[in-house]
């Protein structure tokens, strides 16, 4: 488990079956602080947007855009999704089939996206259990959210039904967290 | 170093009363393929008294792991380098012709050249904004302890076939600047246990 704060984390759990990112809205966006060295170093931006039509990606699709400010300077990012969750594309025909989220969710199980902080590379995670409640970086309480890092334990992903990304924790460089602001 | 490798060398070569040992290394037991191969020259002497064993080694490492995609946490570039271990050893003689020998020692390191484009392609990655995510990269080898334990067969005239079993770990130290602002360093460290063979003519 990673260094997010929980309790009643558990590594063996029941598969949990459904998992509607879509549920609240057609169009949502949350925001975060970014800190490098428990330093606030900047800010993202996450937002989904459910039915964007992409004739060359064949349709509707969800855009899934990040974007994220450090020292006055902006970058972003856009996948699309599938309403399936499973494949992802880009617009530079780059197209992969990969379970952003799996269902059902279950310890073990891929989950690949764009889950680096400043970085814009599919990495490849892997579920490691379901956090009762998760106490954020920024002291915020989640209920329900699942875990997920990479076979380093570089990387974390921390994740709920009703807010998606909750934080994300990337080791590789100097400790970075990127935390929602609520 | 490199001028004490060549004195060493000559030391060894000039010497008239002394075993040349080459050698060659693979590694038998490593779940990774740290080493694409070891290859060296060696001799053992007395000073004051003193068991010595000493050599020269060639060492080509290749990629394991990068900075942004780590190998259980830990990364070394393709890289080759001059090694020079320097050892205490103990000769037992259980029966005659063979000889075991267990050998512990410290082995330095010099770089000789470390794969650029290896090191271009870390530092070319961008973030989401468009900077490098990583600049000023670079590695570094650190001296390292070795343990060996060695059985010798002597066998016609001067001739003597060694195998030997090293347990050693390599130590390198990967620096650089984060996002142009961080400056900071990691260090990495693979277990190296190559069981080797050696050749030996005793001047």
């Amino acid at each position: 488990m990673g260094c997010g704060k929980s309790t009643s984390n558990t590594t063996s759990f029941s598969p949990i079956e459904t998992f509607n990112l879509y549920q609240s809205s057609t169009h949502y966006t949350h925001n975060y602080d970014i800190k490098i060295n428990h330093q606030h170093v900047g800010s993202a931006s996450v937002t989904i947007l459910k039915g964007v039509y992409k004739p060359s990606l064949g349709g509707n699709v969800t855009q899934f855009n990040q974007k994220v400010t450090l020292n006055d300077q902006s970058g972003e990012h856009d996948i699309f999704i599938d309403k399936d969750l499973y494949t992802i594309k880009s617009e530079h025909n780059d197209i992969e089939t990969h379970p952003i989220i799996p269902r059902p969710i279950m310890a073990g199980e891929k989950i690949v996206g764009p889950y680096g902080i400043t970085t814009t590379d599919n990495v490849t995670l892997y579920i490691s259990g379901v956090h009762s409640t998760f106490k954020s970086d920024n002291g915020h309480s989640f209920e329900r959210v699942i875990e997920a890092e990479n076979s380093d334990q570089t990387l974390r992903l921390f994740f709920n039904e009703t807010h998606f990304i909750i934080q994300k924790e990337d080791d590789r460089y100097v400790p970075t967290i990127q935390t929602i602001q609520l | 170093m490199k001028k004490m490798m060549i004195i060493i060398m000559l030391f060894g070569v000039s010497s008239r009363c002394y075993p040349i040992a080459l050698f060659t290394e693979y590694m038998n037991n490593n779940a990774i393929s740290l080493m694409k191969h070891a290859v060296g020259i060696g001799t053992t002497f007395k000073w004051w008294g003193i068991p010595l064993t000493m050599g020269i080694e060639h060492l080509s490492i290749q990629q394991t792991g990068t900075v942004h995609s780590p190998h259980q946490k830990n990364m070394i570039t393709s890289q080759e380098q001059l090694a020079i271990p320097l050892g205490l050893y103990w000769r037992f003689t259980p029966i005659q012709n063979l000889s075991i020998q267990p050998i512990i020692g410290i082995k330095f390191f010099s770089t000789l050249s470390i794969n650029t484009n290896e090191i271009d392609a870390i530092e070319t990655k961008t973030t989401m904004i468009g900077q490098p995510i990583i600049s000023d990269y670079s590695e570094t080898l650190h001296p390292s302890l070795f343990y060996k334990l060695q059985l010798s067969v002597h066998g016609w005239k001067n001739w003597t076939v060694s195998f030997a079993k090293t347990w050693s770990t390599i130590i390198s130290t990967s620096s650089f600047t984060y996002l142009n602002a961080f400056k900071t360093s990691k260090k990495s460290q693979y277990n190296y246990d190559p069981i080797s063979i050696a050749i030996a003519y005793h001047f």
